[in-house]
């Protein structure tokens, strides 16, 4: 192993990333500020580790209060970098890199070392050190073990996100393989919501589950943090260390997956074709293009496929209050309901809603060459979204009124479908602004991972996380007999959102076509 | 003969950077040309504002006898684009692409999937028909590219770098359309470094150096026919002879190599 070649590789990509931001004053203040808030959040967690290590030996518990900490965040760590795509984008590709004379552990190290330097992973090593120092400073442990462990730690959290990301990746690359994640997020999903309870109120069981939790990672360095094991903790994390990176090297030598059959025939008249033939002209020919470029893509089928399932756990689990009454709001399930239905048509087409032409890279300049005018460019990438993400509300729909305590309560039902309705314009028109005003080049065949602009970010992650989290914030305040009382605002706001949605088609036009050589730059890779 | 394209004075620049300044070229309507040049001499850029790809900064272009801007979606209809990068829709297949190219460029849906089978069959790229362009090498890629252009038999067809990457027997038969393409008056407008290609197939030939200032601007035919083409006092025996004289011979010498 030649470390010296892999620091090169390391400044490489800081280069590369000061060549990006440089080009633009705007971009310099942006990737100034973006570092100092990683810098700021990194201090706050460092602080925050340290508070709970503090707070952990007084209160008595130190390992209980470790586990739980890193334990949490631990998960949130995977949560965060393999569901919403952050910490795992590659920096160099493995194409890039065979042209380089590196050897095949050489370049996946090069590749682990950048991904591990990513700002996610930078800010779990700040809360797991700070646990680890606060333990130290009490006289807990020392400092040389217990921030090596903190440090095995983030790479045994990092190696575990890319193994999961890497087996979905293949999973969703192969036949029936969507399936196959799908059954596996709802066996852990309401399988845990289901069987964790239950295990929760046995003592046995309880005990045997410390017992195996005590394997993990988290568990092995909450336990080397206490003082704990020595002997045995060390080996069980650089087993898991030592593993997962075998795990991923295995995976990464495997070669990449396709979908194409070789010797296909070429095959006209398909379904898009039909739904795309009831357009006139040459809207035809884009609004098929459009479809195919949504339906063919992971990044829409995997979430248009969890869509309705994880909406339905939601409301299952603010519904299922067991023992725990709202003080207020006897209905929970509607007010989640109420949120989650903006976002029903959203959750599957967010991800090329907000980049539109950021994965289409030099097959974007088609659309500038081409005799069309851009507002029929927009319109048939926003007929094929609403399309796509319409398909959606008709089955929440049916699985609401299948399902749903309040079957006679005509007005939630309309509530929801003008919320639904009012989503897919509203966001489809962010979407567009976003396309426009802030696009990213991007990889369309990466099936997982977030590529989006940090508008893009704000917009899509934003607008999920609001729905997911504000009812559990309003339901205290927010009583459904009132909110049903403006049952008739919900489908007034319909065609509300549709003008707006017309509008940014009209307006957003002139904007596509004034700005289109710094779009084609950003999408070609050339700023 | 009527002009196919006329540039008059054309500039383009990015910022502070000029690409080109004050290019002004003429094209009569059935010319093979090849707009010739070395690295960042414009070529691309004056190909990406001859196209409509990219607005010019001053200047006029007219194509078929009329004013061509970015937004003149009727000329665009008549001329056929290879661009540098291909520009492909990676997500489609090959039959997908080019029927889209065609329907787009204002074939009815039969003609379009008529012409698709046929370029297919001619390329030789049929039995891809469940594979996305991606997956295509970069000869094949190519080769869909330059099917696209076509499609809608236009009367320019701008080319940018079209003939690498592609086998010789793909070049010979994408040179022999083309000669058919220019003989029934129709124009192509080449771009390529390999100048044996472009002695060969080209009528005409204008030879930039930096920002598209125009070193030379002649006829190509008395190569074909052995005869040298004389320039500043010289004759060259071959284009290429011609264009390092013209863009200047560089003689570097490394040591260690």
């Amino acid at each position: 192993m030649r470390f010296s070649v892999l620091l090169t590789l390391l400044r490489m990509r800081y280069t590369l990333l000061w060549a990006q931001v440089r080009l633009r004053q705007g971009k310099i203040v942006l990737f100034i500020v973006g570092y100092l808030l990683v810098v700021l959040i990194g201090m706050l967690l460092a602080a925050g580790g340290i508070g709970a290590a503090l707070a952990a030996i007084q209160t008595g518990h130190a390992e209980i209060v470790a586990r739980a900490v890193l334990g949490g965040f631990f998960l949130n760590m995977l949560a965060a970098s393999v569901m919403l795509g952050f910490g795992l984008s590659k920096i160099f590709a493995e194409s890039v890199l065979r042209r380089y004379p590196l050897t095949a552990l050489e370049q996946l190290t090069a590749r682990q070392l950048l991904g591990v330097l990513e700002p996610l992973w930078l800010l779990a090593a700040a809360l797991y050190c700070g646990v680890a120092v606060g333990f130290s400073a009490l006289g807990v442990t020392v400092l040389w073990i217990a921030v090596p462990a903190a440090l095995l730690l983030v790479v045994v959290n990092y190696l575990l996100a890319r193994l999961l990301q890497m087996l979905i990746e293949r999973l969703l690359a192969s036949r029936g393989g969507v399936l196959v994640v799908l059954l596996f997020i709802w066996t852990f999903a309401v399988g845990g919501s289901i069987v964790l309870p239950a295990l929760l109120r046995n003592p046995a069981a309880r005990e045997a589950m410390t017992q195996l939790l005590t394997f993990t990672p988290p568990f092995a360095a909450a336990a080397l943090l206490s003082g704990r094991d020595l002997l045995t903790q060390v080996p069980l994390l650089a087993t898991w260390t030592v593993g997962l990176a075998a795990a991923v090297w295995e995976l990464d030598r495997l070669p990449a997956p396709s979908r194409a059959i070789d010797g296909a025939d070429a095959a006209w008249g398909g379904p898009l074709d039909r739904i795309a033939a009831l357009f006139p002209g040459v809207q035809s020919a884009l609004v098929a293009k459009s479809l195919r470029f949504y339906l063919r893509t992971n990044k829409v089928r995997f979430p248009a496929l969890l869509t309705l399932p994880m909406l339905a756990f939601i409301l299952f689990a603010a519904s299922n209050t067991q023992g725990r009454r709202p003080p207020v709001d006897p209905q929970p399930a509607f007010l989640a309901a109420f949120f989650l239905s903006f976002i029903v048509s959203v959750i599957s087409t967010m991800h090329m809603d907000n980049n539109v032409f950021g994965y289409e890279r030099s097959g974007f300049r088609r659309f500038l060459l081409a005799p069309v005018p851009p507002r029929s460019v927009l319109g048939s990438v926003t007929i094929a979204s609403v399309l796509v993400g319409s398909v959606q509300i008709p089955l929440a729909a049916a699985g609401w009124l299948l399902f749903s305590p309040f079957r006679g309560e005509w007005r939630m039902l309309v509530m929801l479908l003008g919320n639904a309705c009012t989503g897919l314009f509203l966001f489809r028109s962010l979407g567009l602004w976003v396309s426009l005003l802030s696009p990213r080049r991007a990889d369309y065949f990466q099936r997982i991972g977030n590529q989006l602009s940090v508008a893009g970010n704000v917009v899509a992650v934003g607008s999920v996380l609001i729905a997911f989290i504000l009812p559990q914030f309003l339901r205290r305040t927010v009583i459904t007999p009132t909110l049903l009382a403006y049952w008739w605002a919900a489908p007034l706001a319909v065609p509300v959102a549709a003008a707006l949605l017309l509008w940014t088609l009209r307006s957003g036009a002139g904007v596509f076509f004034a700005r289109r050589e710094q779009l084609l730059a950003v999408i070609e890779g050339r700023n | 003969m009527p002009n196919a394209i006329e540039i008059e004075n054309l500039t383009k620049t990015y910022g502070k950077v000029v690409a080109v300044e004050n290019l002004s070229l003429t094209v009569p309507a059935g010319t093979f040309f090849g707009f010739l040049g070395p690295n960042g001499a414009g070529k691309s850029t004056t190909i990406a504002c001859l196209t409509g790809l990219l607005d010019s900064t001053a200047g006029s272009i007219r194509l078929l006898g009329e004013r061509f801007t970015a937004n003149s979606a009727a000329l665009k209809q008549r001329i056929g684009v290879m661009p540098e990068n291909l520009g492909l829709f990676e997500c489609l297949y090959a039959h997908e692409f080019l029927a889209f190219q065609a329907q787009i460029y204002g074939l009815d849906q039969s003609t379009a999937r008529r012409r698709t089978t046929e370029l297919l069959e001619a390329m030789e790229l049929t039995g891809q028909g469940k594979k996305p362009l991606n997956e295509f090498s970069a000869g094949m890629r190519k080769r869909v590219a330059f099917a696209a252009a076509v499609i809608h038999k236009p009367e320019i067809l701008f080319l940018d770098e079209p003939f690498e990457s592609i086998d010789p027997s793909g070049v010979a038969l994408m040179k022999q359309w083309l000669r058919r393409f220019t003989s029934a008056g129709r124009t192509v407008f080449l771009t390529t470094h390999v100048l044996e290609t472009a002695e060969r197939v080209c009528d005409r030939a204008a030879i930039v150096k930096t920002k598209g200032q125009i070193m030379w601007d002649g006829d190509l035919r008395p190569l074909a026919e052995d005869r040298p083409l004389s320039f500043d006092g010289h004759n060259f025996a071959t284009l290429e002879d011609l264009f390092l004289h013209v863009a200047g011979e560089r003689y570097t010498q490394l040591d260690w190599l």
